[in-house]
């Protein structure tokens, strides 16, 4: 009966230490996207968005990371990180490491900076975080168009306090 | 690092099945949070198109993810509600084979969508949405592609 109870722990002891191990690989080795999608959903367990924040500032990005992000106009995943609190540390993070503030995103489709996306999700924060990080409010996106006119238009189509802060935020960074 | 493509998939006129209310539920699934835009929203057949060409990329990117993933997604339980369940099978019933990179037929029998690559697709692509929503751009028919690396290690990234 010892011996069965001895064994049990061990083989218990064994996988648990097995599961840590492929799972710490895992996180090492996945995208920064994938592991900002872990960290910011509240449905994901403690241990894993815990797992997911550190292994992205110990192991991310990395010059392939920064490629990919840069095509993508990545900085927009950490402006608009949903906790404010660790969007700038986020941001911050990327940037040191490489990723270009003001890269267009040319892998989904859309053309635009990351300061486009964070106008076009009407997010005052994430507008200013960017413009101190250095994001250039005078550049069009593929359609020719600045930030400041996608606020502009928005604000047209339904006028709101949080474009309006956008707009004011914009006006003096673009002249 | 491999690299499989996965784009998203170029569905012609006559292939685009959902409706204009099925595309709007196709966007509520993905982006829950902009459901009063979505409703309000105009909608065309290329909005449709882009609404059944994230869906189908969802279903297949969800037989891509490797065992951590699937651990995560089974701790999570999250699954994609009755109505969105039946718009997948609305596109899997209609088998057009170059949509399916990975998913077989037989998977598509039972199709599944992880909670994870739903998040991944919503976060990737939310620009392109916004932009779509605000009437700043239209959508090509052809849509450009997405890309999965480290299939080993089952990481799904999207380009």
């Amino acid at each position: 009966m010892k011996k069965l109870i001895v064994g049990s722990l061990v083989l218990l002891f064994v996988l648990i230490v097995g599961a840590g191990g492929i799972s710490a690989y895992h996180l090492s080795t996945s995208s920064p996207v994938t592991l900002i999608v872990y960290m910011s959903s509240d449905e994901s367990p403690i241990l894993l968005r815990w797992g997911a924040e550190k292994a992205l500032y110990a192991f991310h990005p990395s010059e392939d990371d920064v490629q990919q992000l840069n095509a993508e106009a990545g900085a927009r995943y950490a402006a608009l990180y949903p906790d404010q609190s660790k969007a700038d540390k986020l941001l911050g993070h990327f940037l040191e490491n490489g990723v270009d503030v003001n890269a267009i995103d040319r892998a989904s489709g859309s053309g635009v900076t990351a300061l486009h996306s964070a106008v076009l999700e009407r997010n005052p924060y994430a507008v200013r975080l960017l413009l101190e990080h250095g994001a250039d409010a005078g550049m069009a996106g593929a359609q020719g168009r600045t930030p400041l006119d996608f606020a502009e238009m928005l604000q047209d189509q339904d006028p709101g306090a949080d474009i309006a802060e956008i707009i004011l935020l914009l006006e003096p960074a673009q002249s | 690092m491999s690299q499989v493509s996965l784009s998203l998939p170029v569905i012609s006129d006559q292939n685009v099945v959902l409706t204009d209310q099925e595309a709007r539920d196709v966007f509520v699934f993905f982006w829950p949070e902009r459901t009063q835009a979505i409703e309000r929203m105009a909608l065309d057949i290329d909005a449709r198109r882009y609404a059944q060409a994230l869906l189908i990329v969802a279903v297949d990117a969800s037989y891509l993810v490797g065992f951590v993933d699937i651990l995560v997604n089974a701790i999570i339980r999250r699954k994609p509600g009755a109505r969105v369940q039946a718009l997948i099978r609305k596109i899997t019933r209609k088998y057009v084979q170059h949509w399916w990179k990975n998913a077989t037929e037989e998977d598509l029998l039972d199709p599944k969508i992880y909670d994870t690559v739903r998040r991944t697709i919503a976060l990737k692509q939310k620009t392109r949405f916004e932009m779509l929503l605000a009437g700043i751009a239209s959508l090509p028919a052809m849509l450009p592609s997405f890309e999965v690396a480290d299939l080993g290690a089952g990481n799904v990234i999207w380009i």
